[in-house]
């Protein structure tokens, strides 16, 4: 018979904490059953809320802060590249227009009709989103916005689609020029274009 | 009903991604949660499932008036978590078990979900990218799905406080797919907050008590007449210390305002769940299209319907007041036109809609013109007509389906049987359901248009 132990409220996700609660404890199995759990290919199909794992994104970022302020921005884009390389494997932007395949991939993979723009005579690619699906509101604590992550994964499908194609544009995520997140009414995403 | 509208409210006002973007950033997080706790995996999940307490709570205290109606006793808490799944994952739970399990010594059982499909890990291991070693986690309960374990158990626990309830709820992840178990396993602990007093979860929780719990609206549609008198009865005589004979003898001579007044309260204890209509008509453009709408349907009452229909609303109105109002009120009621009935009520829900945000003033003679105009002017961000006039085409099917309503609801009155009131409601939910869905899906496509 399990049974909880009576002790006064510990500090949380202490060893202490933990034993106030009762678990059932099993053993991993040593061989794996076969499961039919979701595919990717699956879950492509469907559409999943953001709310409040936008808000835990935060959370990360701060961690990530105190760990080492300088590489946040890197780290958020290479989190941003590592999804975008597993995406590409279940869908590719649909148009070849490298513009509309900007609008594409934010359409399909966040759920964002965004502007997208060239500037300064195509040197830039600049993104208008006026609903990030990473930013809602104002965050004093964060330097980096969450949507770095998307800056770094619309590029690496981006250059990935292309890829192989003669005379393509290949793009380098430059960052989040505007941020909700910063207090900015909108998003801006900005890419530099450069030859593949 | 209520299961499938709170699913479709909570998508609605919820952001939404691609589920596979969901599932891959949330192996983002998690990895980097494990790369900055020193590749501890074991570490990285307790402190991970509290950063998903953290952000479930922020959110909670922004959708404080939509959780407030979620029940507040555990166990039935517990029986809405396949809505809350639907509304984070955007899919069914699925195939999976509710087992009750019994402890001893204490006032509820652990109640265990066994699904045997997990969104959260779907395709973890398919791709190089999955570079994390889930199995050293081990067999504490915080395992891969960690975060959305924090996420649900807090969710959980505001509403248990927003209630009063003297307890709280613990989410276990005790089997993990992505660990190499057969189920993603979850183990709900119902737990005496005397017992564990764990400060950080009652989050300066005020207590709220609802009007009416719309838990029960399935109810209602059981036995709409009565069951909704008797509700009506028990509101009055809680809140107000009187009877409703007391009550509606101070609106006697006042019959018209009474009516009015009963419209006017309709369109705001809709929007009390959530302050959903507010929210919808926030926006400039389906606040238009929403008085076009409101427009349209008060004429087409007057022209098109017939009068046996409106009789029917008329005569349900009586039906439900006898009993609750003085006779001599219920007889100024029962000889009233019914047209007369029906252009009162719409009075007041015109006055409740433009407390809400519906400029009616503003409104062109009709829809075309609006239309027409927007086409000249060239408006940018002007909606297409065809979306308008499909939202326009869903609202009066809707219309037209719940004009049907109070027929079978006297009916079944009649009959006092649920058996007929059941079956004569399935094939009406069913349509409703359909063109209510098609009106979500449309105003979730204007949402992400703006």
């Amino acid at each position: 018979m399990n049974t909880r132990t009576r002790v006064d409220a510990p500090e949380s996700n202490s060893d202490e904490y933990q034993k106030v609660l009762f678990w059932p404890k099993r053993k991993a199995p040593v061989v794996p059953p076969p499961v039919d759990n979701y595919s990717r290919s699956e879950l492509l199909d469907n559409k999943a809320t953001m709310n409040q794992l936008r808000n835990t994104v935060y959370h990360v970022i701060k961690r990530m802060q105190d760990h080492d302020p300088d590489t946040v921005l890197t780290r958020l884009r290479a989190m941003g590249a590592r999804i975008g390389r597993t995406f590409v494997r279940y869908w590719t932007p649909k148009v070849r227009d490298p513009l509309k395949m900007i609008r594409d991939i934010y359409g399909q993979v966040v759920g964002s009709k965004v502007k997208v723009n060239a500037r300064d005579a195509g040197a830039f690619i600049e993104v208008l989103d006026k609903n990030c699906s990473m930013c809602k509101y104002q965050m004093r604590d964060v330097d980096a916005a969450g949507c770095e992550i998307v800056v770094g994964m619309v590029a690496e499908i981006l250059n990935h689609s292309l890829q192989g194609k003669a005379g393509a544009l290949k793009v380098q995520a430059v960052g989040v020029e505007t941020s909700r997140t910063r207090g900015n009414a909108n998003c801006i995403h900005l890419f530099r274009a450069v030859e593949h | 009903m209520f299961k499938w509208l709170v699913g479709r409210i909570g998508r609605l006002v919820g952001r939404s991604v691609n589920a596979l973007y969901y599932n891959l950033l949330y192996r983002e997080l998690l990895a980097e949660m494990v790369a900055l706790e020193g590749d501890d995996i074991k570490t990285a999940c307790v402190v991970f499932k509290e950063y998903g307490r953290e952000g479930a709570r922020e959110s909670a205290q922004r959708q404080r008036s939509v959780l407030k109606y979620f029940p507040g006793d555990p166990l039935k808490l517990l029986s809405y978590l396949e809505i809350l799944w639907q509304v984070i994952f955007g899919m069914k739970m699925g195939e999976h078990e509710i087992i009750h399990e019994d402890v001893e010594g204490k006032d509820f059982p652990l109640v265990i979900y066994r699904i045997q499909r997990c969104p959260i890990c779907g395709g973890f291991g398919d791709d190089p990218e999955d570079a994390m070693e889930v199995k050293e986690v081990g067999d504490q309960p915080e395992k891969y799905a960690c975060g959305i374990m924090g996420q649900l158990e807090t969710v959980a626990n505001f509403i248990l406080d927003v209630h009063e309830s003297p307890y709280m709820i613990f989410f276990h992840e005790t089997q993990c797919i992505a660990r190499g178990d057969r189920v993603l396993e979850i183990t709900c602990e119902i737990a005496e907050k005397s017992e564990v007093d764990v400060a950080r979860a009652r989050a300066e929780v005020k207590p709220e008590k609802p009007l009416i719990s719309i838990e029960k609206i399935d109810e209602f549609m059981e036995a709409p007449l009565e069951r909704f008198k008797t509700v009506v009865t028990e509101l009055i005589e809680q809140h107000l210390a009187m009877t409703p004979k007391e009550l509606l003898a101070h609106f006697e001579n006042y019959e018209d305002d009474m009516i009015r007044i009963i419209g006017y309260l309709g369109v705001h204890l809709l929007n009390e769940y959530g302050g959903f209509v507010e929210k919808l008509l926030a926006n400039e453009t389906l606040a238009k299209v929403a008085g076009y709408w409101f427009k349209s349907f008060r004429d087409f009452i007057q022209i098109f319907l017939p009068r046996e229909v409106i009789q029917d609303y008329h005569q349900l109105f009586v039906e439900f007041i006898e009993g609750l109002a003085p006779d001599t009120m219920v007889e100024t009621f029962a000889n009233l036109d019914g047209f007369t009935f029906i252009s009162l009520v719409l009075e007041g829900n015109q006055m409740a809609l433009e407390n809400l945000g519906i400029n009616f003033d503003e409104l062109k003679e009709n829809v075309w013109e609006e239309l027409r105009a927007g086409q000249e002017e060239d408006f940018e961000d002007a909606f297409s007509p065809e979306t308008v006039l499909s939202i326009f085409k869903e609202l009066f099917n809707l219309g037209l389906k719940l004009l049907g309503l109070p027929v079978r609801a006297l009916i079944a009155g009649q009959h006092a049987q649920t058996k007929t009131v059941v079956e004569s409601a399935r094939d009406i939910y069913e349509e409703i359901k359909e063109h209510g869905g098609r009106i979500f899906d449309i105003i979730g496509d204007l949402k992400s248009e703006n």
